[in-house]
């Protein structure tokens, strides 16, 4: 089964449990230590907690507390704030410790978390720029296909075994300029059960099969075309009309344009970050 | 020393509070985001590419038929609903949240539909995530091309998931449709049906544990959406009761206990949605000894069921037949009783084979035979009285152990635990009469019936409507998911029971209180799931109006999946014509014309959508790269075969000698073109009776997933000795079970009433 995000169940049960055990118990040495005599000078305006010379920023403390604030629906005590920062504070050691383990190169889940991160990171650098109409317009202008739903056909067609004698009888039938009725009825054809009514390219698709289809685009109403090989099967089809696809104007579709725009800008700007972050290593391949 | 105690203390005491606050915040779904439903991809369809022609005079094309047959999926569930997030988690072999917006591009790009509904659980909605489905569905509209000549047309629906505990409580769970997509014009909040459902879905449901982010450190984040999905449904209060539902606030959550209920509920809110009930013989939530008689009860509204889905993705609700699951039992303290049939010819009772389970274990105990033969009793006893969680009742039982009890061995692909009391055709063959005031039958009053159109719908709850169109991908394309490995299934699971030679009951009280999926026979289940059907319609304009004129005069017939074209009238002495769906007065013998066109057969892999601006990595993702993607060549119609139903017309009558199954059966010349034949009914006239009729297009075999349903070894006599289950979980890998079907179309029916009053030939609107 391929899945779509990615999210395989793994179980990592003791050895798991046992990697638990062990970040605790560096967690315990790290906090003594850091509560201890290797406590260095005083912390900077703009930080709350300082863990082995990395400080926790007030902004990314005003944020956990935020997130508590909306999941909680008593005020917060003084208990939750420290909570928080001790949360904190917890977080950064097992970053630390983790890194020096190496898991950043040795775990597959953490290099992933650490990819996925940074993809976010980069298409959120162009996040803050929000599309004006003239982005909008110019959008919409050039890419004509958006919003516009598929013309319309209204035809005929009828079908002969492929190999045929009839073949020749329809396609001199037609050129000898009689109707498409008269043609089906001398070659005994028979007529392929479409309604007689403006059908979209995909129900012509149901109705005639994919060939019918695609031939019927090239025609201009009152066109015939045939023999198409459909199957086991040939195919002459008789075009009395067509519409062209409709568009949705520009104003009705305006907010889902933003969302296009984002998602493409989004699309855009990784690619570019990434061109920019080949550009700047050294990379060095081996012919695959 | 002291010191170095006190800090080690308190560092123990904060990871101990870190460790609380995590468990307790799992819980709450502190952790966890409300996710919204997704942007749908506002790309077009793809036109075709162009072939050589030559060019003739200018004609006039014959004269055809106006209307158009057009394709759709009404019953699709996305993450918005409980079952189909729990579904999606990895330890459930899931691949994440399926958002509303996927189930739009999977209508549009990959199954490319005509039309399709939303229908997540009402029980699992809230005020913020219908707002969020309204609003996606509009922009899948606008996607599509606007409300008129659009590439597809989307409903918004919601499904009333009703279940009862026992026979006299069930009326099953009914999807409601609206046609418009403006904000007064549908419900002002999906209508949860009260009961089972709510109980376990909302009112008691737990969410996962803290630890299962411990074995599974790698997801976390949608184990805890998940819990914060459930909290917030609990969030969500009760809608005062005895306040009529218009006067309602919108952020409330609003419950029924009955269709009467529900439609009442509707009235007051001045709307006419479809609704439409479906997976009717669905054994794995219907109690045994259901049947639709209650349901045709005037004061359920019977007559608001215009449509009934007669095949999804979780089985064939068609086919009736005169076997009982149980036997109705005398009322005793505790409310009605159950009896264990004997098993018949083509059909073994569960309760039955629980008690040849019990004999089995207990003469390998060496018990006495006496012993053993009264434990057998006991335990079809305790199954027949313990409902869907009958199986409860034999402690340690394996899904392998119950072979193929409780299928119907010769329906075509039926719903698993078969319950022929609720399939169409006894729902057809059944009437209500009203009484007179002395409490006697009314003879002189028409009964009460279902007059239902087929459609068919998949019921999948991966976000992907009408997935029928290639058999692949059954952990996607079908409910046959699982957990990925023993230890995920072991974690689930919890600790297997000890096989017993004996009998458990657990009485009724405590099966109430014990949660929903915990008392069905969900790994068994997994063997019986299909890839879903389709509701074809024969609109008279491809629009919204189009599409829900034609539902509501019920000219629609339903498919097992494949897109074949299907035709049956009631051709008049005038050669006026009554299409399916419709309702003739008369009592003439009728003629009628059927034709019958099969599929295209389908190319691998997705039609060029690449150079025409979708991007191949979300079509891989989104369709598992599978397309709806026609040849050029049709599969052939094999047969036609009719059915007559000619419903009771007194009281008491069998239902079983109502219905002729195969009145006729007409085998085609194979033809590309399909398949045309006329009958007629020499003893309709004769008979004086209320008859209908509708017609199966049978189509060539082809391999469908899960066709081979418990897949039986037989012995010499026929009988089930042994089967090789097809589980969603790791047993079965990644297998799509394929074995040989026969994919077909069902017609509506054509309701033909005999005159009360004037015997003179009345031909009525359907609708």
């Amino acid at each position: 089964m391929p899945h779509a995000e990615s999210q395989v169940w793994k179980s990592h049960g003791w050895t798991r449990r046992l990697f638990l055990l062990g970040v605790a118990a560096g967690l315990i040495i790290a906090v003594i230590a850091a509560l201890g005599p290797l406590r260095s000078g005083p912390l900077s305006a703009r930080a709350v907690a300082r863990v082995d010379g990395v400080e926790i920023s007030r902004a990314t403390y005003d944020s956990a507390i935020a997130g508590l604030t909306a999941d909680k629906r008593n005020p917060l005590t003084p208990a939750d704030r420290k909570l928080a920062l001790d949360r904190l504070i917890d977080e950064e050691l097992l970053v630390q410790r983790g890194v020096a383990l190496g898991l950043t190169e040795s775990e597959g889940s953490v290099r992933k978390a650490l990819v996925d991160s940074m993809l976010q990171f980069a298409a959120a650098e162009t996040a803050g720029r929000e599309p004006d109409d003239a982005d909008l317009r110019a959008f919409y202008d050039s890419r004509p296909q958006l919003f516009a739903s598929s013309p319309q056909l209204r035809l005929a067609v009828a079908a002969l075994p492929s190999g045929s004698p009839a073949i020749a009888t329809m396609q001199m039938t037609l050129r000898q300029g009689q109707d498409f009725a008269t043609a089906v009825a001398s070659a005994k054809a028979s007529l392929l059960p479409i309604p007689d009514g403006f059908l979209a390219t995909g129900k012509i698709a149901d109705y005639a099969g994919p060939a019918a289809r695609d031939a019927a685009l090239a025609l201009k109403p009152g066109d015939v075309a045939g023999p198409i090989a459909s199957g086991n099967q040939s195919l002459f089809i008789f075009l009395s009309g067509s519409r062209p696809g409709a568009r949705l104007p520009f104003r009705a579709v305006r907010p889902q344009l933003i969302e296009a725009w984002r998602r493409e800008a989004q699309d855009s700007s990784l690619e570019t970050y990434l061109a920019d972050l080949r550009r700047r290593a050294r990379i060095d391949r081996k012919r695959p | 020393m002291k010191r170095g105690l006190w800090i080690a203390g308190g560092v123990l005491l904060t990871l101990a509070a870190a460790v609380w606050l995590f468990a307790h915040g799992m819980g709450a779904g502190w952790w966890g985001n409300e996710y919204d439903a997704g942007t749908v991809s506002p790309k077009p369809r793809p036109a075709a590419m162009v072939l050589a022609r030559i060019t003739a005079e200018h004609a006039a094309a014959p004269r055809a038929e106006a209307k158009q047959i057009l394709f759709g999926d009404l019953h699709v569930h996305t993450t918005y609903s409980t079952d189909a997030f729990q579904f999606a988690l990895p330890i459930n072999g899931g691949s994440g949240r399926h958002p509303v917006a996927d189930a739009c591009d999977f209508a549009r790009f990959c199954s490319a539909l005509d039309f399709w509904a939303i229908t997540d659980h009402a029980e699992a909605s809230t005020p913020l995530r219908w707002q969020r489905t309204k609003d996606a569905i509009r922009q899948c509209q606008a996607a599509a091309g606007g409300d008129t000549n659009a590439d597809m047309f989307s409903f918004i629906g919601f499904e009333w998931t009703q279940v009862g505990r026992l026979p006299d409580e069930h009326f099953g769970h009914k999807n409601v449709i609206f046609e418009s997509l403006d904000d007064n014009k549908v419900a002002a909040r999906p209508i949860a049906a009260s009961g089972v459902v709510t109980q376990t879905l909302r009112t008691s449901a737990q969410g996962l544990p803290a630890g299962l982010v411990l074995e599974d450190p790698d997801n976390k984040q949608i184990y805890f959406d998940f819990n914060r999905f459930i909290k917030e449904i609990q969030r969500v209060p009760d809608c005062a009761a005895g306040v009529s539902s218009d006067k309602l606030p919108a952020n409330c959550f609003e419950q029924a206990t009955t269709p009467a209920d529900l439609l009442a509920k509707l009235d007051e809110q001045h709307l006419d949605p479809l609704v439409i009930p479906h997976g009717s013989t669905w054994g794995f939530y219907t109690p045994a000894g259901t049947t639709w008689d209650k349901a045709l009860d005037p004061k359920e509204r019977p007559e608001r069921m215009r449509l009934i889905e007669i095949y999804s993705g979780h089985g064939n609700s068609e086919e009736f037949r005169a076997w009982k699951d149980v036997l109705a039992g005398p009322v005793g303290p505790n409310g009605p009783t159950a009896i264990c049939p004997q098993p018949t010819a083509n059909y073994t009772p569960s309760c039955w084979r629980a008690g040849e389970i019990i004999a089995e274990r207990c003469a390998k105990a060496g018990i006495a035979a006496a012993e053993c033969t009264k434990r057998a009793a006991a335990a079809r006893s305790n199954y027949a009285n313990m409902g869907i969680a009958g199986h409860l009742a034999v402690p340690g039982a394996k899904a392998e152990d119950w072979l193929d009890a409780g299928q119907c061995r010769d329906c075509f692909l039926p719903s698993f635990n078969y319950r022929p009391g609720t399939s169409v055709q006894y729902g057809l063959a059944v009437s209500h009469f009203r009484t007179t005031p002395d409490g006697k039958p009314d003879m002189d009053t028409v009964p009460d019936r279902f007059r239902w159109g087929f459609i068919g719908s998949s019921d999948n709850h991966r976000a992907r409507p009408g997935t029928g169109y290639k058999q692949n991908d059954r952990a996607n394309n079908s409910e046959s998911g699982g957990p990925p490995s023993a230890e995920a299934r072991a974690l689930l699971v919890g600790k297997q029971v000890e096989p017993a030679p004996q009998t458990k009951l657990i009485p009724r009280d405590e099966l109430f209180k014990m949660s929903g999926f915990q008392l069905t026979e969900f790994e068994r289940q997994t063997s019986f799931f299909l890839t879903g059907g389709l509701a074809a319609v024969h609109a008279d304009t491809r629009s919204r109006e189009g599409v829900w004129d034609a539902l509501q005069r019920r000219e629609v017939y339903a498919t097992s999946g494949q897109r074949m074209l299907l035709w049956f009238d009631l051709v008049g002495a005038d050669g006026k014509r009554t299409p399916m769906g419709g309702s003739v007065t008369t009592t003439a013998n009728p003629t009628f014309e059927v034709r019958a066109v099969g599929s295209f057969k389908q190319k691998p892999g997705c039609p060029d959508f690449n150079a025409q601006g979708m991007d191949k990595g979300r079509l891989q993702k989104l369709c598992s790269g599978e397309c709806f993607n026609p040849s050029n060549e049709r599969n052939l119609i094999t047969r036609i075969e009719v059915v007559r139903i000619q419903p009771q017309a007194t009281p008491g009558e069998d239902v079983a000698s109502r219905i002729v199954d195969k009145f006729l059966v007409h085998d085609c010349t194979p033809d590309q073109n399909g398949c045309t034949f006329r009958f007629s009914d020499p003893s309709f006239a004769g008979s004086k009776r209320d008859t209908l009729y509708y017609v199966r297009a049978i189509q060539e075999a082809a391999p469908t997933i899960n066709a081979g349903g418990a897949r039986c070894t037989r012995d010499a006599k026929g009988q089930c000795v042994k089967v090789n289950l097809c589980f969603g979980d790791y047993r079965s890998k990644k297998s799509d079970c394929l074995m040989p079907a026969e994919p077909r179309a069902w017609s509506s029916p054509i309701y033909l009433d005999v005159p009360r009053t004037k015997p003179a030939m009345v031909t009525v609107a359907a609708r």
